[in-house]
C-alpha cells in the first residue's frame, strides 16, 4: 500500500508558514557546518517547551528530551479525571500536543521493514511531524530504528533522489542488507553507506559503501532523504552515541537542513 | 434523571438552572471548568492549549495547531459567553481572561462527578 503524507499538512508545518516558530533554514548560522556535530549545535540552538498536564509527573518524558533544546515543565491535573496529555510549544505559541498514553506507546516502536503496511503508522508518523527539529537525548537503538524506517519508508514510497545512510559501523549493515538490496534493485534511488570498515560487506547492486575512518563516522548514526521528486519528503535523522547504546540528535523535515547535511557528507566524504 | 447515580444522590438537582445544564452539557466546557477550578484567572489562549490537548487526549490523541485556532474561536463565540451567562465564569473579553465564579454546592457536585466519570470512562483497562 502506498501512502503519502506531505508534510505541509502537519499543524507544525503551518505553524512555521504563519509565522510563530523558528525557522531553521533561515537561522543566522546558515549551516557554516564543518562537521556532523555543528548540526547538533544548530538544532540545539533553538528552544522549545513541553508541558506535560497529568495528575502525576511522569519522568519519562523528561528523561528522553533533551533539556538544553527543550525545556520539560509540569504542570498538575486533578487526580483520577480524564487522562493527561503533553503540549508542545515553541515561542510559547501551540505548535502541538498529544495523549501521554499515546506517547508512550509511540516511545515504544515496532520493528519492520519499509515495505511493510503498518496498521498502526499513524501514531509513529504523527510523532514524528510533532518533535521535528527537536533534539531527543538517550534513545536506545530501537527507538531510533522507529525513525530510521521512516526516512527509509519516505525514500522507498518516492523512489528517486538520493539516500544517504551512516552505520556507524559497516558490519552494523550486516542485519540490514535485505532492506538495502530492495531499496537498489526496486527503486531508482542513489544509495550511499557509510561506516567505520569492520567488516566488508559483499557489493550490494545500486550500493555506493563508502568506508570511512574519521572519527564522526563511528559515533554518529544518520540517514538523509533529499526527497527526490517530491521535495516536501526530504527527511534526515542524525544522532551521536554519546555514552554506549545512548543516543542524541534529532529529526528534520526542514528541506534546507536536510540539504545542508546531504551537501556535507558528498563534499565530505565524495559523491 | 439516572437512578443509578450514586454521587449525585441527595443533590439537590432542582436547585441548578438549565442553563448550568446546558453549559455542562459540552466536553469542551467542562474541560475549561476543571482546568479554572484548580487556576486562579487563565489567559485565554492558555485556556485553548489545554482544553484542545486534554479533548484530544481522550479520542484520537493528537491535536494540531489548527485544531487548537479553532477551539480558540470556539471559546471566544461561544463556549465563555455562554459560561458567563450561566454565572460559571467571569469572563473579561477585554483583557481576554476567564475566571471561574464561586460556585453553588449542587454545581460543584455535578461537576465533580462529570470529572471522576470521565475518568472512569477512559480508564486504562
Amino acid at each position: 500500500m502506498v501512502r503519502r503524507r506531505a508534510r505541509g499538512t502537519s499543524g507544525k508545518a503551518s505553524a512555521r508558514r504563519s509565522g510563530g516558530g523558528r525557522r531553521l533554514g533561515h537561522c543566522p548560522v546558515g549551516f557554516g557546518a564543518v562537521t556532523l556535530a555543528d548540526f547538533l549545535d544548530d538544532v540545539e540552538a533553538a528552544r522549545g517547551t513541553i508541558t506535560v498536564y497529568s495528575d502525576e509527573q511522569p519522568t519519562w518524558v523528561a528523561d528522553q528530551f533533551e533539556a538544553r533544546n527543550v525545556a520539560v515543565h509540569h504542570e498538575p491535573l486533578p487526580p483520577n479525571g480524564p487522562p493527561g496529555f503533553v503540549v508542545f510549544r515553541e515561542g510559547g505559541e501551540f505548535l502541538a500536543s498529544i495523549g501521554l498514553r499515546e506517547l508512550r506507546k509511540i516511545l515504544a516502536p515496532p520493528i519492520r521493514r519499509p515495505w511493510q503496511d503498518r496498521p498502526d503508522s499513524t501514531g509513529y508518523r504523527t510523532l514524528f511531524e510533532l518533535l521535528d527539529d527537536t533534539i531527543f537525548t538517550a534513545f536506545d537503538r530501537r527507538q531510533l530504528l522507529g525513525a530510521a524506517r521512516e526516512i527509509e519508508d519516505r525514500a522507498w514510497r518516492v523512489g528517486t533522489g538520493t539516500l544517504r545512510v551512516g552505520f556507524q559501523r559497516l558490519s552494523a549493515m550486516w542485519s540490514q542488507v535485505e532492506v538495502y538490496e530492495r531499496l537498489g534493485a526496486e527503486t531508482a534511488l542513489s544509495i550511499h553507506v557509510y561506516g567505520r570498515p569492520d567488516w566488508v560487506p559483499a557489493a550490494v547492486p545500486n550500493v555506493r559503501i563508502h568506508a570511512e575512518t574519521a572519527p564522526e563516522i563511528g559515533s554518529f548514526w544518520f540517514l538523509a532523504f533529499d526527497g527526490g521528486s517530491e521535495p516536501q519528503n526530504a527527511c534526515a535523522l542524525l544522532a551521536e552515541e554519546r555514552s554506549p547504546e545512548a543516543f542524541y540528535g534529532f529529526w528534520t523535515y526542514d528541506e534546507d537542513l536536510v540539504g545542508a547535511i546531504e551537501a556535507y557528507l558528498s563534499s565530505t566524504y565524495g559523491r | 434523571m439516572p437512578s443509578d447515580g450514586n454521587s449525585l444522590d441527595g443533590l439537590p438537582l432542582l436547585d441548578v438552572d438549565d442553563e448550568v445544564f446546558l453549559a455542562l452539557a459540552d466536553q469542551s466546557r467542562r474541560m475549561a471548568l476543571y482546568y479554572l477550578r484548580i487556576r486562579d484567572r487563565v489567559d485565554v489562549e492558555t485556556l485553548a492549549d489545554v482544553v484542545t490537548g486534554w479533548s484530544a487526549a481522550g479520542r484520537h490523541g493528537t491535536a494540531t495547531r489548527a485544531d487548537r485556532d479553532r477551539l480558540l474561536t470556539a471559546l471566544r463565540v461561544r463556549h465563555l459567553p455562554l459560561l458567563a451567562a450561566a454565572g460559571l465564569v467571569d469572563y473579561d473579553r477585554t483583557a481576554g481572561t476567564v475566571a471561574v465564579e464561586r460556585l453553588a454546592e449542587p454545581v460543584r457536585t455535578l461537576l465533580d462527578a462529570a470529572y471522576a466519570w470521565e475518568g472512569d470512562r477512559n480508564a486504562v483497562d
